[in-house]
């Protein structure tokens, strides 16, 4: 049969978060079970065009991160970006903020949404146990 | 082993700050440089790949940014077509022209690459780099290749397979090596200190680790093997390779520049330990020790000994970077790819003066652009072959 786009959501209507349950939402291939987010329709792994919305875990582990000096149009310098892979697999690049200076990886980190639709960023990660030492 | 696709000259216009020269200048220079190097005229080109990435966001020219750059030297009516691929730019450029004389299509193939990234606006340069990204996934999220690179090393650093001493090491090598290029950005050598000192950019990269923003062009003229009457050494095309970036599922994954390598490789009947000469895709200086690895000049973890052994210095078994890389020599984006392309090319011939990096036979090339996931977007890896014996 031949597709006119409206049989799945379209990339800018896809959800990337679910503020109710306070996590990502992105898809999981039903052939072989490898997560993406953002969502995709087809799964970057196998191929299978059988992929079903997902949410992820909020915890994960930080693999890297840089914190750069250098201002950009509405972002103040300096800022912290990070590799976050969470629980479920889902590798994604992200604002992390609470590091310790002398922080190293691999280090456990959570999710953190922002208030409001409009913040930016819309998330960020946050070492697990930050604010309570 | 001899090539079909030969490189029949090469020529650059110097990589730096030029603000009274506009693209059709940068790219007239380099053209007619390589023109001059294969004792050719303009009306001998059959075909051209043009590549350019930020002509569009920087210059306004979007749409046929080959057939207006070329115009000011008279190349019109052949077949221009323009290649973008971010920092790779150059390479696909050259591949598709090697392609071209393979398919039978063409005879004189001429591969050009021209970037002008001074604008007067930093600000504007670094937003038209940003968006060598899925600008809608990425969009504001403030990542530049700096801090790219920079994540790439932490993850060394912090598993003990780098010491940050050879961050600064390879950032002095490249700085020296620079100052030896007539053509690169930054002419002068650098002290430890010096690179420590320099301004804070992505931790644990500083200034003069960083390829800055940077006008440029370079070209490589290609032909069918004895179509010309060339008076040089003769110098094959023994391989070309492509690979796009993908989602790793682990870091156990081999990267894009491995995929890529290992394709090379395996066409020219050649492995790592047979390349004398190689141009890698350093931005940041310390890239080049992620590439050491991922083309497999060491093992996994070995960078920061094979540098210290000096084994990858000019005069070494494997010189790296001889030209200074894209950290010194400069990194105009869409003309990098190129630019690796002319070095080797000199190198393979004896014509790099105070570079020379010894007798080389075998030169490789690997010229990465774009971000995807935490890879590169797009990767291409040339081998080159000196056929000539040295006498």
């Amino acid at each position: 049969m031949e597709l006119t786009g409206a049989e799945i959501l379209g990339t800018l209507q896809r959800p990337r978060m679910d503020r109710e349950r306070g996590c990502l939402v992105g898809s999981r291939c039903r052939e072989c079970g490898i997560p993406s987010w953002p969502g995709r329709a087809y799964c970057f792994s196998c191929g299978s065009s059988d992929v079903e919305e997902a949410a992820f875990s909020t915890g994960g582990l930080l693999g890297t991160f840089t914190t750069v000096w250098v201002e950009r149009p509405g972002l103040e310098a300096p800022y912290t970006l990070g590799q976050v892979t969470l629980a479920d697999g889902v590798s994604l690049y992200a604002h992390v903020r609470g590091l310790a200076e002398d922080a190293r990886v691999p280090l456990p980190v959570h999710l953190v949404l922002a208030d409001g639709d409009d913040a930016f960023p819309a998330f960020w990660f946050e070492p697990d146990g930050a604010g309570e030492q | 082993m001899t090539a079909e696709v030969t490189i029949a000259g090469v020529g650059m216009h110097r990589f730096g700050r030029f603000p009274d020269a506009s693209l059709k200048d940068l790219t007239r220079v380099a053209v007619a440089n390589a023109l001059d190097d294969a004792g050719l005229g303009v009306k001998d080109i059959e075909a051209v790949y043009a590549a350019n990435a930020m002509g569009g966001l920087l210059q306004g020219q979007e749409q046929i940014r080959g057939q207006a750059a070329l115009r000011d030297i008279g190349l019109e009516r052949v077949p221009i077509v323009n290649v973008e691929n971010a920092c790779a730019s150059g390479s696909s450029a050259l591949r598709e022209a090697v392609l071209a004389i393979k398919a039978g299509e063409t005879d004189v193939a001429l591969a050009v690459g021209f970037e002008k990234m001074f604008v007067g606006d930093r600000d504007r340069s670094l937003g038209a780099l940003e968006t060598a990204a899925d600008v809608e996934i990425v969009r504001e999220l403030g990542i530049q290749f700096t801090a790219v690179y920079a994540m790439r090393l932490r993850k060394l650093l912090d598993a003990g397979k780098l010491e940050h001493r050879h961050l600064v090491d390879v950032t002095i090598k490249s700085h020296r090596n620079g100052a030896l290029n007539p053509y690169a950005q930054f002419q002068d050598g650098v002290t430890a200190e010096q690179v420590e000192s320099s301004t804070r950019i992505a931790d644990p990269l500083t200034l003069l680790m960083c390829s800055a923003i940077c006008d440029g062009a370079a070209a490589a003229i290609l032909a069918r093997r004895g179509v010309l009457d060339t008076r040089k050494d003769t110098i094959g095309v023994r391989a070309t390779a492509a690979t796009s970036g993908f989602t790793r599922i682990s870091d156990d994954e081999p990267a894009t520049a491995t995929v890529c390598a290992e394709k090379a490789y395996e066409r020219a009947g050649l492995g790592p330990e047979d390349i004398d000469v190689a141009e890698v895709h350093d931005a940041m200086a310390p890239g080049e020790l992620l590439y050491y690895e991922q083309l497999g000049f060491c093992e996994p973890g070995g960078a920061g000994e094979l540098l210290e052994s000096g084994a990858t210095e000019i005069g070494g078994k494997i010189a790296v970077n001889p030209s200074g890389g894209l950290c010194s020599r400069g990194h105009p984006v869409g003309a990098t790819g190129l630019a690796q392309i002319a070095e080797l090319v000199w190198q393979l011939r004896g014509e790099a003066g105070p570079r020379q990096a010894g007798r080389p036979r075998i030169a490789l090339a690997q010229n990465s652009g774009g971000w995807l996931s935490g890879e590169s977007a797009a990767c291409n890896v040339t081998i080159l072959e000196r056929e000539a014996a040295w006498n």
